[in-house]
């Protein structure tokens, strides 16, 4: 009975599988993957981290603009900082994707030049012939000794253009760049997001109070304090774990 | 199976024809054919990628990268993330100094702003701990239901025809199948009890499954390459379980393998620069050929002599040419000096040879041979590529199994050729070497050209099936996997952060928070 169930299931895996598989983008990424592997493979990775954050980002935009339990002045900073970190992620990771690749094989040759020179190859050439010699076996022909070292060199490559190019993606660009990209950006903005809202109003944008001070207004405590007085006494915590909804705190 | 005794000339350093043992042995019983039998023995053993690999100065390296290769995709991507994540986000938000408490800020104010960056960067690990977890930890079972559905034909039947694995099947499938197999027969890999009990034992027995289980993984793929190399052989097409692959597809398969063949002869082919030196490397060997002769014969076995021997050899040469011999012989590694030495009397002889043989050395006859090798090699590599099939839309079964016949044709030498010999000895595209098979001649290149085609044929299905996995590893990951990481975080994280930093969540602070609860 249980073997009948576990078929059906996965028979009927299999044809959406199948469908899936037999569908036009599916067959036009195999043929990518068949012309060049680990270009394809690494393309995808890369696509997939993307698509990963661009959903995270549209989550969290979406949530921290609909959630009325944060303050209307704060919802805005919230707001801005979650797009403008997603946009600032995306965009930074390609950028920074496609820059490494030009860079991480000169890179590989630097770190491994002297795996690879003439000299080495020559060497181990000889070794390999005197080695076979040693156990009776046909030496082999310069060119095939090479091709081995040079598939191996290969290998090693593609492996360390995966690793670095993703690692300037996602460690670089992601954690380091843009942490500190979006906060200023972020309160530029809010305050194109402020003005654009007074203007519907028909207000006019107040002055800065705060001239000079560089500092985020979220941060700084500033608006805290405004918010502090308006909600006195109200639990604010929703349990939310969106970086900038503990700012309502 | 007969297999005809094969030996070809080989010019040994000191300039004496040995009779050389080739590849393809026989197994007759003679003293000779004895020796063919350990060679090949010997052959099996010498695994040349390892050699190799123990041989490059950034040999650990390259072992780890080798390791990582596993991870290459959608898992590697995962790992990489979650070290950025779990690692370097932490500290760039906890450190931020972009963050900053406003000018003029009490003691207590900056000490809420530091502990906000904290409280957030302590998200991070969290975060990179759960992706782990759920993201890495649903690979393997997306793994074992594409594994099945891609290479079991009862279920690959439903799949698209370049990505049914079932006749060439996967690794990670057929190790599942021999360790079902071996379990089934009772072969097991020791458990830490028996290591306890009898650690060499154990340790025995492990190796003995690991063998076993090696040999009967690459059985398994072998037997599959075999069976699809017959039916092109037979049949002239690809049998993918009741489907059969299209005309145009095995006939690009086929131009693939014929330009490996290429690429091979176009390597034996010496370009200008190439020329060049080797015109020059000639004329130093060839006209000091007595004195290095001389210099050479009976140079001791041991490196420890050697070196003295040559640095002695050095210091009295008078010949500057020869000198300069030496000095390349000096500057190679102590191990490698002797076989520095026999490949410079090899390359002499070899020379010698090209001209002709012993004493007949010319620079001119030595750069005709050489244009009269590019010469062979260039009318190998037109062949070649006039068997390439052009027109592959409208291609039959026929043509196909025309250009394979021709191919297999082109690429076979005539042993008694000298010169075809000289340049196309020893090169797995190119054969010579005929066996007997149930009473008739063979070329046993006919075997090999088929079972490439079957192996370009494994390659084009695997690296199909690769991209289809990984659309599917993404796809579960941003729709399944990552709501739920981003779930579990949301429900995690709080609740961690209270128990373990109630200072840094403002619950000391704030009693109301705490009373509330994380959601």
């Amino acid at each position: 009975m249980n073997v009948g169930i576990v078929d059906s299931a996965m028979t009927a895996t299999a044809k959406t599988l199948g469908a899936f598989s037999k569908w036009k983008p599916v067959r036009a990424l195999g043929k990518q993957f068949d012309k060049d592997l680990g270009t394809a493979l690494a393309w995808t990775t890369v696509g997939s981290i993307v698509a990963k954050d661009g959903v995270g980002c549209a989550m969290y935009v979406y949530q921290s603009k609909h959630n009325k339990e944060i303050p209307d002045d704060r919802r805005r900073f919230v707001t801005a900082t979650d797009l403008t970190n997603g946009v600032l992620m995306i965009v930074a990771q390609i950028a920074l994707y496609m820059g490494m690749r030009k860079f991480s094989e000169p890179i590989f040759n630097k770190v491994f030049k002297k795996s690879f020179n003439d000299e080495t190859m020559r060497n181990i050439v000889s070794i390999v012939r005197k080695l076979q010699k040693s156990m009776g076996v046909d030496p082999s022909r310069k060119i095939e000794i090479i091709d081995k070292i040079n598939k191996l060199r290969q290998n090693g490559l593609d492996i360390f253009k995966f690793v670095l190019d993703l690692a300037a993606a996602t460690i670089v660009a992601k954690r380091i760049v843009v942490p500190f990209v979006a906060i200023p950006l972020a309160s530029r903005l809010e305050k194109k997001m402020l003005a654009d809202e007074m203007k519907a109003k028909g207000l006019t944008p107040a002055e800065d109070e705060n001239k000079g001070d560089k500092s985020t207004p979220s941060m700084t405590g500033k608006v805290e304090e405004k918010v502090a007085k308006v909600e006195e006494g109200k639990n604010l915590d929703t349990g939310s774990t969106n970086l900038l909804s503990k700012y309502k705190n | 199976m007969k297999v005809e005794k094969t030996t070809t000339n080989y010019v040994s350093s000191n300039g004496v024809k040995a009779p050389r043992v080739r590849r393809t042995p026989s197994f007759k019983g003679s003293p000779v054919q004895q020796v063919a039998t350990e060679a090949v023995k010997a052959a099996e053993k010498f695994d040349m990628e390892k050699t190799i690999l123990n041989l490059l100065p950034a040999k650990k390296a390259f072992e780890i990268m080798d390791k990582f290769k596993a991870f290459q995709g959608e898992a590697g991507g995962i790992l990489i993330t979650a070290l950025g994540t779990g690692i370097v986000a932490p500290i760039v938000i906890g450190t931020n100094p972009l963050v900053k408490a406003k000018p003029g800020a009490t003691e207590e104010e900056k000490q809420e702003v530091k502990n906000k960056k904290w409280y957030t960067a302590w998200r991070q690990p969290i975060s990179a701990i759960l992706a782990i977890f759920f993201q890495l930890g649903a690979q393997k079972p997306i793994d074992k239901v594409l594994d099945k559905v891609y290479n079991d034909p009862k279920y690959s039947q439903y799949v698209d025809l370049y990505k049914d694995q079932s006749a060439v099947r996967g690794e990670s499938y057929v190790k599942k199948l021999v360790k079902a197999d071996m379990d089934k027969k009772s072969m097991r890999k020791s458990t830490l009890f028996d290591y306890i009990k009898d650690y060499k034992g154990a340790k025995a027995r492990n190796k003995k499954y690991n063998e076993a289980f090696k040999e009967a993984v690459a059985n398994a793929m072998n037997s599959d390459i075999e069976k699809v190399a017959q039916t092109i052989r037979q049949e002239g097409v690809i049998k993918v379980g009741e489907r059969v692959i299209d005309n145009p597809t095995l006939a690009e398969l086929l131009n693939r393998t014929i330009d490996d063949s290429l690429a091979v002869a176009r390597k034996l082919r010496i370009n200008e620069k190439s020329l060049a030196h080797y015109t020059n490397k000639a004329e130093l060997l060839m006209m000091n050929e007595e004195r290095i002769r001389e210099v050479f014969k009976n140079v001791p076995q041991d490196s420890a002599s050697l070196e003295t021997y040559l640095k002695k050899a050095l210091a009295n040469e008078q010949n500057k040419e020869v000198q300069e011999i030496i000095n390349d012989v000096l500057k190679k590694p102590k191990d490698m000096r002797l076989s520095r030495i026999e490949r410079t009397l090899e390359r002499i002889d070899y020379i010698a040879d090209m001209c002709g043989g012993k004493g007949k050395y010319t620079p001119d006859k030595y750069l005709q041979a050489m244009s009269e090798r590019n010469g062979v090699l260039d009318n190998i590599i037109t062949k070649l590529n006039l068997n390439k099939i052009k027109d592959l839309k409208n291609v039959t079964k026929e043509q196909i199994q025309d250009a394979i016949s021709q191919f297999i044709k082109n690429s076979t030498f005539d042993k008694n050729n000298e010169l075809y010999n000289s340049i196309l000895h020893d090169t797995q595209a190119f054969d010579c070497v005929k066996k007997m098979e149930d009473g008739k001649l063979v070329n046993p290149l006919e075997e090999k050209v088929y079972k490439d085609i079957a192996k370009a044929y494994k390659k084009f299905v695997s690296n199909n099936y690769k991209a289809v996995n990984q659309l599917t590893k993404v796809m579960v990951g941003v729709g399944i996997t990552l709501p739920i990481t981003c779930t579990a975080l949301n429900i995690i994280y709080p609740r961690f952060m209270a128990l373990v930093f109630p200072e840094m969540s403002g619950i000391k602070k704030s009693p109301k928070v705490e009373e509330g609860g994380a959601k």
